[in-house]
């Protein structure tokens, strides 16, 4: 009998120890991408003078649509922009969005408002990546204004 | 930057050694509006213990936002509310007391505690917080 029992154990024991180093794998395709290649820039890092009402992150991620920008080569036109935003709370409301595709964010500024929950942050945005600008003289780069407006639940950019 | 005294109108208040007591003059104010020796009727309010104020947590907690704007009160009279508060009349009274006067203070935020869960002046569903009373402000 216990030449039976003892490769049955072993069997069980071994099942078990596969079991538990099982790792989750995640397939989230916009959050494979912003955990292997994004760049994260913390807003309230910056006008460190403004108090800020909420903590904002955004990540940029390389656009992989085929571009124009780089003729006889390849490189980043534009770049996927995420944003996450979170309350200063214990429990607090946090949002994730995709912000939308472009050029390259360029300069963020905050405005001191006295609101709750809220953060208005003027963006300016390049049409094309720095790299992209750089590389190909004939881009000729337009940089446009837009006014993030963020609350829990609910962000807005409107042009300027 | 403004500092927790060790006392505040006239009740004497204990420190957690790990606590930093620089914190934003908003929840010092908050402190004055709801730490009184006569808060609960009929019981008396001589000491309470801040487990933590500016330090101990992590973004986004208030604990750590701006100038500090939460403070955790873990014990009433040196009684501990974690084993007091189902037990002890002054306790319970004391701590229910706090919670509710603190919900009359105008830069009122979080509010968690054995007796309420607030925020914002609503009801909010956050977890723990019975042997303690998290405040914080705007």
């Amino acid at each position: 009998m216990k030449y039976l029992v003892i490769p049955f154990m072993t069997l069980i024991l071994s099942c078990s120890v596969n079991a538990n180093d099982k790792v989750e794998k995640i397939y989230d395709p916009h959050l494979v991408n912003i955990l292997m290649f994004s760049e994260m820039a913390e807003l309230n890092k910056l006008q460190p003078n403004i108090e800020k009402n909420l903590w904002v992150k955004i990540y940029k991620v390389p656009d992989k649509t085929p571009n124009d920008c780089f003729p006889e080569s390849h490189g980043i036109c534009k770049y996927v922009y995420y944003i996450a935003v979170s309350q200063f709370d214990e429990n607090p409301i946090v949002d994730a969005y995709r912000l939308g595709v472009f050029g390259e964010i360029v300069n963020y500024k905050w405005t001191q408002i006295t609101e709750l929950d809220t953060a208005v942050i003027n963006i300016e945005i390049n049409e094309y990546s720095k790299e992209a600008i750089t590389y190909n003289k004939k881009l000729k780069d337009k940089v446009s204004k837009y006014k993030l407006l963020l609350k829990p639940g609910d962000i807005t950019l409107t042009k300027n | 930057m403004p500092q927790i005294p060790a006392s505040i109108n006239g009740v004497n208040i204990d420190f957690a050694q790990s606590v930093n007591k620089n914190v934003d003059q908003k929840l010092i104010n908050a402190l004055k509006h709801c730490i009184k020796p006569n808060i609960a009727k009929g019981y008396s309010l001589t000491k309470i213990y801040i487990s933590s104020a500016n330090d101990s947590h992590k973004l986004p907690s208030r604990h750590v936002q701006g100038a500090g704007k939460a403070v955790d009160i873990s014990r009433i009279n040196n009684l501990k509310m974690s084993v007091y508060y189902k037990t002890n009349k002054t306790v319970k009274e004391v701590t229910n007391a706090i919670q509710s006067t603190f919900e009359t203070f105008s830069n009122k935020r979080e509010n968690f505690g054995p007796l309420l869960k607030m925020k914002l002046g609503t009801k909010h569903n956050v977890s723990g917080h019975n042997d303690h009373i998290h405040i914080s402000v705007n």
